[in-house]
C-alpha cells in the first residue's frame, strides 16, 4: 500500500509540470477527495482530519493571495479589472492560477500521503525495502526525540528563568537568553548522542547485512499503472519539447 | 586515500546517527524558544549546522532533509520544496568547518553570510515559481514591497531573502559555534568532524 | 573470565591517565564488584572492557592488556564485543535503541541483530521478560512504563542476547531498597550463568552479592580481594566509600559467638560455611 501511495505522490507531482493547468485541476480535486477518505487509512484520524481540512484552508488562501499578488504585479499584457488605483492583470491571473494549482496538487498529494501512513510504517517500509539503515534509525529516533525534546526545552527554560535569565525583558535582553536556552539544550543533545551511541553498539547496532531482514512486497497493479502514467507524462512532455 | 563509500560510513557511524536525528528534532523544535522568546530569527537550520559542523556533510543533508520531510508530515508539505535549500546548508557549513572557519568568530560571522546568500539564491527560484511570490508569512511584506519597486516576482523573492538569511544564517552559526567550543575535548573527539575543529598544533 | 594487566587509558595525548594501571581477574561465573568513588575510573572500566572505549574513542591512549572470555587484546578491545558482553548503563532511558515503541518490540530489535527472529527470538523475549517478573508488560508502550519498570525493562533487553559477560554501571544508584533487594536476587539468580561485574560507590550491594571486591581510585587499584579481607580492612576505605555501617558489623561479628545467630548470617553473606 505504502508503495502504491508514493507511486501515487510522484504521479502528482510529474503531472504538476507535465501536464496543463486544466488537466492538473483535475487531478488536484482528485486529491481533495482521496483526503476525503483519510479516516479509511489510519485509526487516529481525528488528528490527521484536523490538520487535513486546517491544510485546505490555508492552501485556499494562499492561492488567492498568489492569484491576486501577481495579478496585481504582473503588468504586461491585457487588464482584466482597473480599479483606477489598482489593475489586475489577465497574465498576471493566469500565472497566479498556474502556480497555485501545480502548488496545491503537489502539496495535497504530499499531504495525503503522509496523513495516512504512520512514519513509523513508513520506516519499517523503507527498511523492507532495502534503504540504508542510517535513513529508518534517524528517522525512528527523531520521532522519539521530537516527543522529548520539548519538554526538555521548557525545562531549560524555567531553570534559566530562575537563575535570572532576562526572557522576559527587552530585545537585547531576550536575544541573550537565546543562547543560554539553546547552548544547554545544543550541549545535552550532543552528549546524549554520546551515550546513546554506545547503548546501540552494545545492542549490536548496526546489525549485520546477513542479519538484515528483507522481505519486499511486489508492486501492486495500482502501483505499476501510476509508474505507467509517469513515464508517460514525461515522454509525452520530452516528445513535445523536440 | 579512503573512498567515498568509506568517508560516508565513517560520516555517518557512532554518535552520528543520535546527533543527526537531534538535529532533526532540534530543527523542527527550535521555533518553540524563539517564538516563547519573541525573537523574528526562524534558526530552523541550527540541527543541520550543527551535524555538518561535528560529522561532516552528507549526514547534514540527510538531517536537513529530513527535518522538512518530517515537517511535511506534520501538515506543512510545503516545506519539502526547500530540501534543497537545507542540502545546500550542509554541504556548505561542512566545507567551511572543514576549512578551519569554525575555529574563528570572525570567520564564522563571514561564514553565516555568504550562507545566507547561498540560501537566499537557492529560494529565490523556489519562493517565486513554485509559490508565486508568497507564503502566507511574514516575510511576504517584503516581497511586496520590492514587487512594488517594479521588481518581478523572482528578484523580489531574492531581495527578500538577502534581508532576512544572512541574519538568520549568522545567528545559527554563531551558537553552534559558541556551543561547540564548550564540550569537553573528550566529548569533541568522538565525532569525524572535530579534527577540524581542534586548534592545529 | 575477566581480567586485566598493567592497564592504563587517557582520553588523549597529553591528558592525565584516568586508569593507571590495575591489574585483577574475575573468575567465570562469579560476581565482582569494583567499588569506589565518583571519578575513580569505574565507567571507563567498563567502557574498556566492552569494548566501546576502543571503537569510538580513537584518541585514547592505552597501554596493557584485557583478556575477555579467553580472548587476549592488547592493549584493548577495538570492536563491542556483542553478544558475548552485555552492558547496563546508568540511565536506563539511554539503554532503550528508540526504535522500537513496545516492550516486546525493544527486546526483538536486539534479537533482530543477531539474526534471531520468529519463534527462537518469541521464546527468548519470554525468557527474559519471565526473568524479571516482566511478562505482563510485554505488549506494554516503552512510554507508558514506571521508573522502575524502565529499569527492569532494560536490563531485560540485555539479558535477552544472553551474555557470558554482564557489566552493569551501578545498577543501583536511583532504586529504593525494595527495588535493589530484586537486583539483588536477580544477580544471585545470574551467578554461574554469567560472569558478572558491576560498579557502585557504596558496599552494601557488594557484601551481599560479590565473590570479590575490587576498589578503585583515581585509576589506581587499591584492593583486589575476598569480602572477607574487604570487611576486615573496610576502615582504611572511608576516606572513598560510605563504610560507616560494616566496621559496626565487623565489631559484632568479632564479639559474636561462632554459632551465634549474627556469626551465622554474616557467613552466609559472606560466603563462608
Amino acid at each position: 500500500m505504502i508503495a502504491t501511495k508514493l507511486s501515487f505522490v510522484l504521479f502528482c507531482w510529474t503531472a504538476a509540470f507535465a501536464l496543463p493547468t486544466t488537466v492538473q485541476v483535475v487531478f488536484m480535486h482528485a486529491t481533495f477527495v482521496l483526503g476525503r477518505f483519510l479516516p479509511l487509512f489510519r485509526p487516529s484520524s481525528a488528528q490527521a482530519r484536523r490538520l487535513y481540512v486546517r491544510f485546505l484552508l490555508y492552501a485556499g488562501l494562499l492561492s488567492a493571495a498568489v492569484i491576486i499578488l501577481n495579478a496585481l504585479f504582473v503588468r504586461n499584457g491585457e487588464i482584466l479589472l482597473d480599479l483606477g488605483v489598482v489593475q489586475f492583470s489577465r497574465e498576471g491571473v493566469e500565472f497566479g492560477l498556474r502556480v497555485s494549482v501545480r502548488l496545491v496538487l503537489m502539496s495535497t498529494a504530499v499531504l495525503v500521503f503522509f496523513l495516512s501512513t504512520p512514519l513509523r510504517d513508513l520506516a519499517v517500509f523503507l527498511d523492507s525495502a532495502g534503504a540504508p539503515a542510517v535513513l529508518t534509525s534517524v528517522l525512528l529516533l527523531s520521532l522519539e526525540f521530537l516527543e522529548r525534546l520539548p519538554q526538555r526545552i521548557e525545562q531549560i527554560f524555567t531553570a534559566q528563568e530562575a537563575r535570572g535569565a532576562p526572557v522576559r525583558a527587552g530585545f537585547i535582553g531576550r536575544f541573550r537568553s537565546l543562547f543560554s536556552i539553546l547552548g544547554p539544550l545544543i550541549l545535552s543533545s550532543i552528549v546524549e548522542s554520546v551515550e546513546r551511541s554506545h547503548a546501540l553498539a552494545l545492542k549490536g547496532f548496526p546489525a549485520p547485512p546477513e542479519h538484515r531482514i528483507r522481505t519486499r512486497q511486489p508492486l501492486t497493479i495500482p502501483a505499476w499503472s501510476l509508474i505507467a502514467g509517469v513515464v508517460a507524462m514525461i515522454g509525452w512532455k520530452l516528445w513535445e519539447s523536440f | 586515500m579512503p573512498t567515498f563509500r568509506e568517508r560516508l560510513r565513517l560520516e555517518m557511524s557512532g554518535p552520528a546517527i543520535p546527533l543527526m536525528a537531534f538535529g532533526v528534532a532540534i530543527n523542527l523544535t527550535v521555533g518553540q524558544v524563539t517564538s516563547a522568546l519573541k525573537i523574528p530569527v526562524y534558526l530552523d537550520s541550527i540541527g543541520t549546522v550543527l551535524v555538518a559542523v561535528l560529522c561532516g556533510p552528507w549526514a547534514a543533508a540527510l538531517t536537513g532533509s529530513l527535518a522538512n520531510i518530517l515537517a511535511s508530515s506534520f501538515g506543512n508539505p510545503a516545506t519539502m520544496f526547500f530540501i534543497p535549500v537545507v542540502v545546500a546548508i550542509g554541504l556548505w557549513t561542512a566545507f567551511i568547518a572543514r576549512h578551519g572557519w569554525f575555529r574563528s568568530l570572525p570567520l564564522v560571522v563571514v561564514g553565516g553570510v555568504l550562507q545566507g546568500i547561498i540560501a537566499a539564491l537557492l529560494s529565490a527560484p523556489i519562493s517565486a515559481y513554485v509559490f508565486g511570490g508568497t507564503m502566507l508569512s511574514g516575510t511576504d511584506f517584503l516581497v511586496i514591497f520590492f514587487r512594488s519597486l517594479g521588481n518581478d516576482v523572482f528578484w523580489s523573492a531574492l531581495y527578500q531573502g538577502l534581508t532576512s538569511d544572512p541574519i538568520d544564517k549568522v545567528v545559527t552559526y554563531v551558537i553552534v559555534f559558541l556551543t561547540v567550543r564548550r564540550l569537553p575535548q573528550r566529548i569533541l573527539t568522538r565525532f569525524p568532524g572535530s579534527r577540524s575543529l581542534l586548534d592545529p598544533q | 573470565m575477566i581480567a586485566c594487566r598493567s592497564l592504563h587509558v587517557a582520553y588523549g595525548t597529553g591528558q592525565p591517565d584516568v586508569l593507571c594501571g590495575p591489574s585483577f581477574t574475575v573468575p567465570s561465573g562469579s560476581i565482582c564488584a569494583l567499588l569506589g568513588p565518583t571519578g575513580a575510573g569505574k565507567s571507563t572500566l567498563l567502557h574498556t572492557l566492552s569494548g566501546t572505549l576502543g571503537m569510538f574513542h580513537h584518541a585514547a591512549q592505552c597501554s596493557g592488556s584485557v583478556i575477555v572470555n579467553e580472548e587476549t587484546f592488547v592493549p584493548v578491545p577495538r570492536r563491542v564485543l556483542f553478544p558475548a558482553v552485555g552492558m547496563l548503563m546508568q540511565e536506563p532511558h539511554l539503554q532503550f535503541s528508540g526504535m522500537a515503541e513496545t516492550v516486546e518490540g525493544e527486546l526483538k530489535w536486539t534479537l533482530d541483530n543477531l539474526g534471531i527472529v520468529g519463534g527462537a527470538a518469541q521464546k527468548q523475549i519470554s525468557v527474559a521478560l519471565d526473568r524479571f517478573g516482566c511478562s505482563a508488560l510485554r505488549a506494554r508502550t516503552l512510554r507508558s512504563l514506571s521508573g522502575g519498570e524502565l529499569h527492569r525493562i532494560a536490563f531485560a533487553s540485555v539479558l535477552v542476547a544472553r551474555p557470558s559477560l554482564l557489566l552493569l554501571d551501578e545498577p543501583v544508584a536511583s532504586l529504593d531498597q525494595n527495588a535493589r533487594a530484586q537486583v539483588a536476587r536477580l544477580l544471585d539468580s545470574l551467578r554461574g550463568e554469567a560472569t558478572i561485574l558491576f560498579t557502585d560507590s557504596d558496599p552494601d550491594l557488594a557484601m551481599r552479592l560479590a565473590d570479590r571486591i575490587i576498589v578503585l581510585d583515581s585509576g589506581t587499584l587499591r584492593l583486589d580481594a575476598s569480602r572477607k579481607t574487604f570487611l576486615d580492612t573496610v576502615d582504611a576505605f572511608g576516606d572513598i566509600l560510605t563504610v560507616t555501617t560494616w566496621p559496626r558489623v565487623r565489631e559484632r561479628f568479632a564479639a559474636s559467638g561462632p554459632s551465634s545467630p549474627t556469626a551465622r548470617r554474616l557467613r552466609r553473606t559472606l560466603g563462608q560455611t
